[in-house]
């Protein structure tokens, strides 16, 4: 390790002495109101055409050559007014921007441009603006970041109401979730339905569906980078929301003011509290079964001081968990799942061209169950533990170049299906479950360069590596992306990313489930690798209209299924379970996005294959037919989605009329049905049971999903801040989307069976909701 | 407000139907499925050596049970061999020898089924050979050829059965204890059946009418991987009365027959549960799919209250 760094302080000598006849502007953008820093805003030089972006913490560098003239500096965010700075470049400057969020008596139509999407080399790549996602018709009112992605092209969701995803072809545990740089295990509650994202208490998402930048690695599929609200570090304030099935409040203030700020948020789901009324009420019926507790809840918090100009430090945390729990005075069932994490950073500016971050971070999921039964109690549960640490240098030796480098390791505990049993008398007394230790590392150098206004390069390699169980993997990972501008409004991409993912999800169903658990690499389960390319042509329509077009095709070796019939649960062997094989997936995705105007939207459309493969064949040659699926045929996966459309639209009508819709359309997912049947009669000679006979994995479709979702917010103007009411209606057309399908028996008055039919089960209707918001 | 509140109510129907009918009947088109052969065939120390082969169907087929009849079954141990005859239900054949078969282990099925069953059976009764290897072989008349052998686990006697109250002594559950031997694998499958005896009276006290019904609370199969050698308990819920009769059966079973029952258990399931595992059944049937396997039960009855 000691040798890379040296290696890249090397590397970096040349830069450096080029650099001297240039001066550096540098500083942070922040917006106005609150003193939140903006990431992604434009900072350009119109006369030498020359320009960047704010990092993920607000910050920009950009060296120009010295200019004894004046040049003008704009500064520009999306749905913010634009500034103008002019400065004499004889000197390093240091520049921070507060920019106004735009009020204007009539709805905003002037137009910001597609700058980062034409001249960054970066692709495959989707943003989300929280303005725009708290805009779009949700599910039961609850605004959900993660289905709102799942509207974009090459992003599917698992099943209906889910909230789990599937990128170009890739499995629901190739998607590396990150919150504030600490990772997620299981961003969901209530099994799928709702994400564990607040989104009063996120600032920024973005989702790489490819072309993965070199300091992200770990998982094959997609990178979910969530940042969170910093905190309004000019005044205290406050938001939230009462929807029907739960609520939100956040605050936030200055702890000094201009100098460090707090942002806590909490949301919780109140259907129990119904449900305890309910049970209350009924608790004298001698038939009445008590209906069980559930509920969620979600803390955020995060502060930040700035210790001087050039030093700030960040601390952020999130604690989330899912409760179920049912007692009827005999029976004492408690089941509970979450995640938390906290994470301390610290950003450091050595000069205003070498940016450091350094984090260190802890993470935990886990579920447990709980059962007690008179003097007996059972116990069962997993989780994983993560303590990490990470530093992220950007350095910006000259307006050419922007290098970023730094290294990442991670130490995991994971418990696998702990169980204790026992009795108070002792009686019986049984454990099983297994503790495994892993230590997960990466370092990565990659660099940015523009060659000339058409060509730009990224470049970098990350050097991934695990140890666990005696054995350790290394997986160098070569990045590339490259852009060519052609003329003003087009540009063509390509790039190429490699990904190793060393943890892997044991979850042997298309839902999820709290249940599931994360399993590391070890002597027998190899990492898993993907390779993606991907090229591209983005273009701009005027002001207001972004195309873009991208194809790509996706490698998976050492791609991890279950055998037929596997043991997940309570295996102290689960490695025996395992099969492996290879995958592939290839699409092309259109993209459509109108940015400006009364009318805002986009609309997406991806044709795409996704295909497995595991013939059961080891790397000795041996064919072993446990180990095969399908008889070792390629089959599509449920995530194997071949058309996929969403439209979405927001239309301002005025200052207090909004309205929005999204519709949806997705190819059926395929499913596995039995085709034969026998009945079984066993040793007593019983009512024979139906046996289904599967045989092909996935051979079946359901037919096709789809949906419209409408909305309408009506804002109202108190005094004391701002408000609205969101009203929506889920499934607006009442399609009745299959969740499953399976086959019924029909039996005669005397139980024999005499039909069988197939039956489709969906899983929601029309749902209209309302939500009141609030913000102060 | 009161004419808002008004119209959510006129709109609440609207809702309501909305919410109903997300089940609907769906057409189908499966694939040509090819039938097999399958067989179940079960060794149990004292019963009849048996058989019941059927045709497997197309799921959407007739309902119609297609048992496989002129074949021919033997099953072989040491050096005897056991030919089993076929017979239709009620049993109407001539044995030679004036042999008789017991068919009381028929006694559940042929109330329903009625005239439809048919199985092949034997006279001679299954041996309490323990360490013996039992081969099964079959030739359909259409040629097709099955075979698959097994043994008898040892039989396992359940040690104590107990009930315990709860704080309100008005119910009970029920624990089932045994004895898992130690250094080898075992497998189990599990029965519970709660028997109640109910009495009508007139009013003068006079019994009018009295019924015996017999419900089953259990059965499920396990091993004892994380109990190997110890004390196995199995408990249940709080569901039994001052005078009901539980009887619990614990079923030694073999390997193939434990992963047989969890596979088609599986399959089972995942025909009615999106979050199943659809699963190809596992069957020690060469030739054809299904189960051969010997067996022995425990069996022990306790009644709550006494």
């Amino acid at each position: 390790m000691k040798h890379f760094f040296v290696l890249i302080l090397v590397a970096c000598l040349p830069f450096t002495l080029l650099a001297q006849d240039k001066f550096t502007i540098s500083g942070y953008i922040y917006e106005a109101s609150s003193g939140e820093s903006l990431i992604g805003a434009t900072i350009a030089v119109p006369s030498l055409k020359k320009g960047t972006y704010s990092n993920e913490y607000g910050f920009y560098s950009l060296t120009l050559p010295a200019n004894t003239d004046s040049l003008e500096l704009v500064f520009s965010f999306s749905g913010y007014e634009r500034q103008k700075r002019s400065i004499l470049l004889n000197k390093d400057l240091s520049i921070d921007i507060n920019l106004d969020f735009k009020v204007l008596e009539e709805v905003v139509i002037e137009a910001e441009g597609f700058e980062e999407q034409l001249s960054s080399t970066q692709m495959s790549v989707e943003r989300l603006s929280m303005r725009d996602a708290k805009k779009i018709p949700a599910f039961l009112g609850e605004v959900d970041i993660i289905k709102t992605l799942q509207l974009k092209p090459g992003v599917s969701s698992g099943s209906e109401g889910s909230s789990g995803i599937f990128v170009r072809g890739g499995g629901p545990d190739q998607n590396l979730v990150l919150l504030d740089n600490t990772v997620l295990y299981n961003p969901s509650h209530l099994f799928g339905f709702f994400s564990t994202f607040n989104s009063d208490a996120v600032k920024d998402v973005k989702l790489y569906k490819g072309g993965f930048p070199a300091q992200y690695g770990g998982r094959l599929s997609s990178v979910i980078d969530v940042k969170m609200n910093e905190g309004n570090n000019k005044k205290f304030s406050g938001s939230g929301g009462l929807g029907l099935i739960a609520s939100r409040l956040t605050l936030e203030g200055p702890i000094v003011k201009d100098k460090g700020s707090f942002m806590v948020s909490g949301r919780r789901t109140y259907v129990d509290l119904i449900t305890r009324q309910i049970n209350r009420a009924l608790e004298d019926e001698p038939d009445f079964n008590p209906i069980p507790d559930y509920f969620f809840y979600d803390l955020n918090a995060k502060a930040n001081y700035q210790l001087n100009e050039n030093n700030q430090l960040f601390l952020s945390g999130y604690f989330g968990r899912d409760q179920f729990t049912f007692n009827d005075g005999n029976f004492d069932f408690k089941f509970f799942w979450g995640n938390s994490n906290a994470t301390l950073r610290w950003n450091h500016l050595f000069s205003p061209r070498l940016f450091m971050n350094i984090a260190v971070g802890a993470s935990d999921y886990r579920y447990k169950i709980t059962n007690e039964f008179d003097i007996f109690a059972f116990e069962l549960g997993s989780d994983i533990t993560d303590q990490t640490v990470s530093t992220d240098f950007t350095w910006i030796p000259d307006n050419k170049h922007t290098v970023k480098f730094g290294a990442k390791a991670i130490y995991h505990t994971f418990t696998v299906g702990r169980l204790n049993a026992g009795a108070e008398d002792s009686t019986f007394n049984f454990t099983a479950g297994n503790t495994f230790y892993a230590t997960e590392f990466g370092a990565y150098i990659a660099d940015d360069i523009e060659f000339n206004d058409k060509l730009k390069l990224n470049v970098g390699v990350r050097l991934s590596g695990f140890n666990s169980d005696g054995i350790t993997y290394f997986n160098p990972e070569p990045r590339a992306a490259l852009r060519w501008t052609v003329g003003k409004n087009v540009s063509l991409k390509a790039s190429y990313a490699r990904m190793a993912q060393y943890l892997h999800l044991v979850a042997n169903s298309g839902a999820t489930l709290p249940t599931d658990v994360w399993y590391p690499s070890n002597q027998n389960v190899k990492p898993q690798v993907s390779d993606q390319i991907a090229m591209g042509v983005t273009l701009t329509l005027g002001d207001d209209y972004l195309l873009s077009n991208e194809v790509y095709y996706k490698w998976l070796r050492n791609s991890i299924d279950f055998r037929n019939g596997a043991d997940l649960f309570v295996n102290d062997d689960l490695d025996t379970e395992f099969v492996f094989g290879e995958g592939y997936a290839y699409g092309n995705e259109f993209y459509l996005e109108k940015k400006n105007g009364r009318l805002t939207g986009w609309i997406g459309y991806t044709i795409s294959w996704s295909w497995r493969e595991f013939d059961g064949i080891d790397e000795n040659g041996t064919f072993n037919p446990d180990n095969a699926i399908n008889d070792g045929e390629r089959f599509n996966p449920v995530n194997d989605k071949r058309h996929d459309i969403s439209i979405v639209g927001i239309y301002e009508l005025s200052r207090r009329w909004s309205f929005s819709s999204s519709w949806e359309y997705r190819s059926g997912t395929p499913t596995t049905l039995p085709i034969g049947r026998f009945p079984l009669f066993g040793p007593d000679l019983e009512i024979p049971q139906i046996t289904p006979i599967f045989q092909k994995r996935n051979s079946f479709r359901l037919p096709a999903y789809h949906k419209l979702d409408v909305g309408v917010i009506y804002k109202l103007f108190p005094k004391w801040g701002e408000a609205d009411l969101t009203i929506s209606a889920y499934n607006a057309y009442n399609r009745r989307n299959p969740y499953f399908v399976f086959f019924e028996t029909q039996e005669n008055e005397a139980g024999i069976p005499i039909d069988q039919v197939a039956q489709q089960v969906a899983l929601f209707p029309v749902i209209p909701s309302i939500t009141y918001n609030f913000r102060f | 407000m009161s004419r808002y509140i008004k119209s959510l109510l006129f709109l609440s129907p609207f809702f309501l139907f909305m919410a109903c009918s997300l089940q609907q009947e769906v057409d189908l088109n499966l694939p040509e499925f090819e039938p097999g052969v399958v067989v179940e065939s079960y060794l149990e120390p004292g019963l009849p050596f048996s058989a019941i082969l059927v045709e497997s169907v197309s799921y959407l087929g007739s309902s119609e049970i297609r048992f496989v009849k002129n074949a021919e079954v033997t099953i072989k141990y040491d050096d005897q061999e056991v030919v089993l005859i076929p017979l239709g239900v009620p049993v109407d054949i001539n044995l030679p020898n004036n042999d008789i078969i017991d068919t009381s282990f028929l006694r559940i099925l042929t109330p329903i089924i009625g005239d439809s069953l048919f199985i092949y059976a034997s006279p001679n009764p299954v041996p309490e050979l323990y360490n013996t290897e039992f081969k099964l072989e079959i030739k359909t008349q259409d040629g097709q050829e099955l075979t698959a052998s097994s043994f008898i686990p040892r039989p396992l006697p359940i040690d104590t059965m107990e009930y315990r109250f709860d704080d309100e002594d008005s119910l009970a559950f029920v624990l089932t204890k045994w004895q898992d031997p130690a250094d080898e694998v075992n497998f189990y499958r599990r029965l519970l059946d709660k028997t109640i005896y109910e009495m009508e009276f007139d009013e003068n006290g006079n019994v009018v009418d009295s019924t015996l019904t017999t419900e089953e609370i259990q059965d499920f199969i396990i091993d004892d991987d994380i109990e190997n050698g110890q004390i196995i308990t199995v408990g249940t819920d709080f569901e039994f009365e001052v005078g009901d009769t539980v009887t619990a059966t614990t079923i030694h079973i073999t390997p193939e027959y434990y992963r047989f029952i969890e596979t088609t258990d599986a399959a089972f399931v995942a025909n009615l549960s999106p979050f199943g595992q659809p699963t190809l059944v596992e069957s020690n049937i060469k030739g054809g799919t299904g189960i051969f396997a010997g067996l022995t039960r425990a069996i022990k009855v306790l009644v709550v209250g006494d």
